[in-house]
C-alpha cells in the first residue's frame, strides 16, 4: 500500500508535537515540589481530570487497535471496546474512592496504608514496573505505525520520536503537564473521531466500478533482490494495492453487493448505517502463504450480519469453537479487560491529582462519559474502515488512519496528528507511573534513601528516561504485533497482580500484609508465566506455526485472568488467615514482611 | 453463514449484538451518573 509523505502532514504533525513540548516547558515551573511533580498538587478540577482520564486510558489500542480490528474481523474489536468500559464500573464504584482516600502519590501507597510495610511496598512497585512496561510496548509500536506514513519514516524512527518527546513531557512537568496533554488529547481525539464517522455517514457505501473476482489473489514475498508485489518488484508504481485499484477503482476492505441491487447508498443515518451493513456482502481479504511461500491476500465475500457476530478473529475464534478451552480463553480475556481497567497503575495514580473523593467520583463519570462516546464512534470508523477500499492488509493498525486519508490528505494528517498525541497521553501517563514507583516507592520506601522534595523529583526525570529508553526498545522489536491484542496481556497482568489486593484491602478486615505480598507475587508471576507458555505467545512471538504453537503450549488457553484471578483471591484469603494475629494494627516499625 | 442469535434483527434492522454492546456502553454512563448524583460517603469533602 503506498504511503506518500505530504507536506502537510509533516506539517501539522510538528505543529501538534512542538505544541505539546512548548506547553510542558510552560508547565514546567509549575512542579518543583514531589507533590506537584507526582500528583499535580492534587488540584486539577473534576472535569479536566475526567477528560484527562480518557486521554489517558483511549491509548493506541483503543484507537489503532480497535478500530483496525473492527476493520479486519468486524464485530470482535467492538467486543474490547465494551470490555475496556465495562471495567470503568468496577473503578467507579469499589476502587476510586478507597485509593483516593488512602494513597498519596502511587499505587503502593494505597495498597500499604494500613501496614507500613517495606515488602509490600517493594512488590507494589515491582508490579507497577511490570503492568506500565506491558503497555508501553503495544502504545510505543502504534507510534512506529503511525509514522511510517505520515513521516515516510521507519518503524524505528517513530519509536524513538515517541520516546524522545514524551521524555521531554514527563521529564519537564511530571504529571502536570502530562494532565494537559492527556486533556488536550482526550477532547481533539473525540471530536476528530465524531466529525469522521459524520464523513462516514455522509458517503454512505457504495460498490467498486466492477465486481472484484474471487480469484484475484494478491500477494508479497521477500527475496535476495528485495520485496517482489504480484510478481514484480515493489515500487511507487506496485504497490500491493496497485492491480485492484487499476481493475476496480478500488483498494483492499470494499462491499460487495448492496441490498435492494443499488450501487450507492448516498447518506445514512448511524441506525440506517448499521442496517445496510448488515445487509450487505463485503469482500474481506483472507491471509495466507502459498507454494513459493509468499504471503497471500485472497478475496472471501462475507455476510455483512456475520460479521456482526463475535468470533471471526483468531483471538475470539472460541466463541464460534466447541471446545472448552477456547470458550474459556474468551472469557478469560473478557474478565481481564473488565476487571484490568481498576487495577493499571496509570489509571488509579490520577485519583490523587483531584482534591476530594467526591471529585474523584464525578470525574470518573466525566471519563465514561468520553470513553463510552468514544468506542460508539469506534464501531464507525471500524465498519468505515472496512468498506473504504484503503486498508493495508498487511497491518491492521492503520485501518484508522487510512480510512481518515479517503477523505484527503488533510483530515489524515489531523487525524495521524490526533493518534500520534494520543499515543504521547497515554505513555506519559504509564512512564509517571513508573517514575513514581520507583523513585518514591522504592528509593525512599523501600530502600530508605533519604531524599529531600527536589531530590526526589529529580530521581524521578531520571527514572522516566530511563523508562523511555527501554519502551524504545521494546516498541522496536515488537513492531508486527497488533496493539490491541498487546494490551491485552497487561490487563490480565494487572486483573492478576493487583485487583486481589485492592479490594481485599477494602473490604476484608483479616487481610494482612503477608496476604497481599503473596496474592500480588502470585498473581504477577503466575499470570507472566502463563502467558510466556501459551499457544498465542509460542506462535506470536517465539515463530512457531500455530499447529506446533497449540502442540507445543504448556497450558489449555492463552489468557490466565480467569485462572489467575481467582488464584490471587485463594492466595490471599489462605496466607491472611495463616499469618492473622486477630486484629490488624498498623506497625510501628516498618520492615521486610 | 451463521447468521441468528446475536446477528439476528433486534430493531430497526440493527443486530442484538449491536444494541447489546451500545447498550451497555450507555447503561454504564448512566449508572455512573445515578451513583455520581446520589451516593454521598462520609469522606465527601476530605481534602487531602
Amino acid at each position: 500500500v503506498n504511503y506518500e509523505t505530504s507536506i502537510l502532514a509533516v506539517s501539522i504533525f510538528a505543529a501538534f508535537v512542538l505544541g505539546v513540548i512548548g506547553l510542558s516547558a510552560w508547565l514546567g515551573s509549575r512542579a518543583q515540589s514531589a507533590g506537584g511533580y507526582f500528583v499535580a498538587h492534587g488540584q486539577v478540577g473534576w472535569f479536566v481530570n475526567g477528560v484527562a482520564f480518557a486521554g489517558d486510558y483511549l491509548s493506541a489500542a483503543s484507537f489503532l487497535g480497535i478500530c483496525g480490528m473492527i476493520a479486519f474481523f468486524g464485530y470482535d474489536g467492538f467486543l474490547y471496546s465494551i470490555g475496556y468500559l465495562a471495567g470503568w464500573i468496577v473503578a467507579l464504584f469499589v476502587i476510586a474512592e478507597p485509593v483516593k482516600r488512602l494513597g498519596k502519590y502511587t499505587l503502593a501507597d494505597a495498597l500499604n496504608s494500613k501496614f507500613n510495610s517495606r515488602g509490600l511496598k517493594l512488590v507494589a512497585a515491582i508490579s507497577t514496573l511490570v503492568i506500565s512496561l506491558f503497555y508501553l510496548v503495544p502504545q510505543m509500536v502504534g507510534a512506529g505505525a503511525l509514522v511510517k506514513p505520515l513521516l515516510g519514516l521507519p518503524h524505528w524512527a517513530g519509536v524513538v520520536m515517541v520516546g524522545v518527546v514524551v521524555t521531554s513531557i514527563v521529564a519537564t512537568a511530571g504529571m502536570v503537564s502530562t494532565t494537559w496533554v492527556q486533556f488536550i488529547k482526550g477532547t481533539m481525539l473525540v471530536v476528530v473521531c465524531a466529525l469522521v464517522m459524520f464523513l462516514i455517514l455522509e458517503r454512505g457505501f457504495s460498490l467498486p466500478t466492477t465486481p472484484i473476482g474471487q480469484d484475484e489473489v494478491q500477494s508479497y514475498r521477500k527475496d535476495a533482490s528485495g520485496v517482489i508485489v504480484n510478481g514484480s518488484p515493489l515500487s511507487a508504481e506496485n504497490q500491493l494495492d496497485t492491480k485492484l485499484r487499476a481493475a476496480h477503482g478500488i483498494g483492499f476492505g470494499s462491499i460487495a453487493q448492496l441490498p435492494d441491487g443499488v450501487r450507492a447508498t448516498g447518506p445514512l443515518g448511524p441506525i440506517a448505517f448499521i442496517e445496510t451493513f448488515s445487509k450487505s456482502t463485503v469482500t474481506t481479504w483472507k491471509k495466507g502463504t502459498d507454494a513459493a511461500g509468499a504471503t497471500t491476500f485472497t478475496p472471501v465475500e462475507r455476510k455483512g450480519a456475520d460479521l456482526l457476530l463475535p468470533g471471526s478473529s483468531p483471538t475470539f475464534k472460541g466463541v464460534r469453537d466447541d471446545r472448552i478451552a477456547s470458550k474459556l480463553d474468551f472469557l478469560s480475556l473478557m474478565l481481564a479487560l473488565f476487571l484490568g481497567t481498576a487495577s493499571l497503575p496509570h489509571i488509579l495514580i490520577r485519583y490523587y491529582t483531584v482534591k476530594d473523593a467526591a471529585a474523584a467520583r464525578k470525574s470518573t463519570v466525566v471519563g465514561i462519559g468520553v470513553i463510552g462516546v468514544f468506542y460508539i464512534i469506534t464501531l464507525y470508523l471500524g465498519l468505515g474502515a472496512m468498506t473504504s477500499g484503503a486498508l493495508d492488509p498487511t497491518d491492521s493498525n492503520m485501518s484508522a488512519p487510512l480510512l481518515a486519508r479517503t477523505f484527503g490528505n488533510t483530515l489524515f494528517a489531523v487525524i495521524s496528528a490526533v493518534a500520534f498525541t494520543t499515543v504521547l497521553g497515554t505513555v506519559s501517563g504509564l512512564i509517571m507511573a513508573g517514575a513514581g514507583a520507583v523513585a518514591h516507592d522504592l528509593l525512599c520506601d523501600v530502600f530508605k534513601m533519604e531524599l529531600s522534595d527536589r531530590e526526589k523529583v529529580r530521581a524521578g526525570k531520571i527514572v522516566a528516561v530511563a523508562l523511555g529508553l527501554i519502551a524504545i526498545v521494546f516498541g522496536v522489536l515488537f513492531e508486527k504485533m497488533n496493539v490491541t491484542f498487546l494490551v491485552g496481556w497487561a490487563f490480565n497482568v494487572a486483573a492478576s497482580a493487583n485487583l486481589p489486593a485492592l479490594v481485599m484491602l477494602l473490604f476484608w478486615k483479616r487481610t494482612t500484609k503477608q496476604g497481599i505480598i503473596a496474592a500480588m507475587s502470585i498473581g504477577l508471576v503466575g499470570s507472566l508465566a502463563w502467558i510466556l507458555v501459551s499457544a498465542d505467545t509460542l506462535e506470536k512471538i517465539y515463530g512457531f506455526s500455530a499447529a506446533d504453537a497449540a502442540s507445543r503450549a504448556l497450558v489449555p488457553f492463552s489468557q490466565p485472568a480467569i485462572v489467575t484471578v481467582p488464584l490471587g483471591f485463594l492466595t490471599l484469603i489462605v496466607v491472611s488467615i495463616f499469618t492473622s494475629t486477630g486484629i490488624t494494627k498498623p506497625q510501628t516499625s516498618p520492615g521486610i514482611a | 453463514v451463521p447468521v441468528g442469535g446475536l446477528a439476528s434483527e433486534a430493531v430497526a434492522g440493527v443486530p442484538w449484538g449491536i444494541i447489546a454492546g451500545f447498550g451497555l456502553i450507555i447503561g454504564a454512563f448512566v449508572l455512573a451518573v445515578l451513583y455520581a448524583t446520589l451516593a454521598r460517603t462520609p469522606h465527601d469533602g476530605a481534602q487531602k
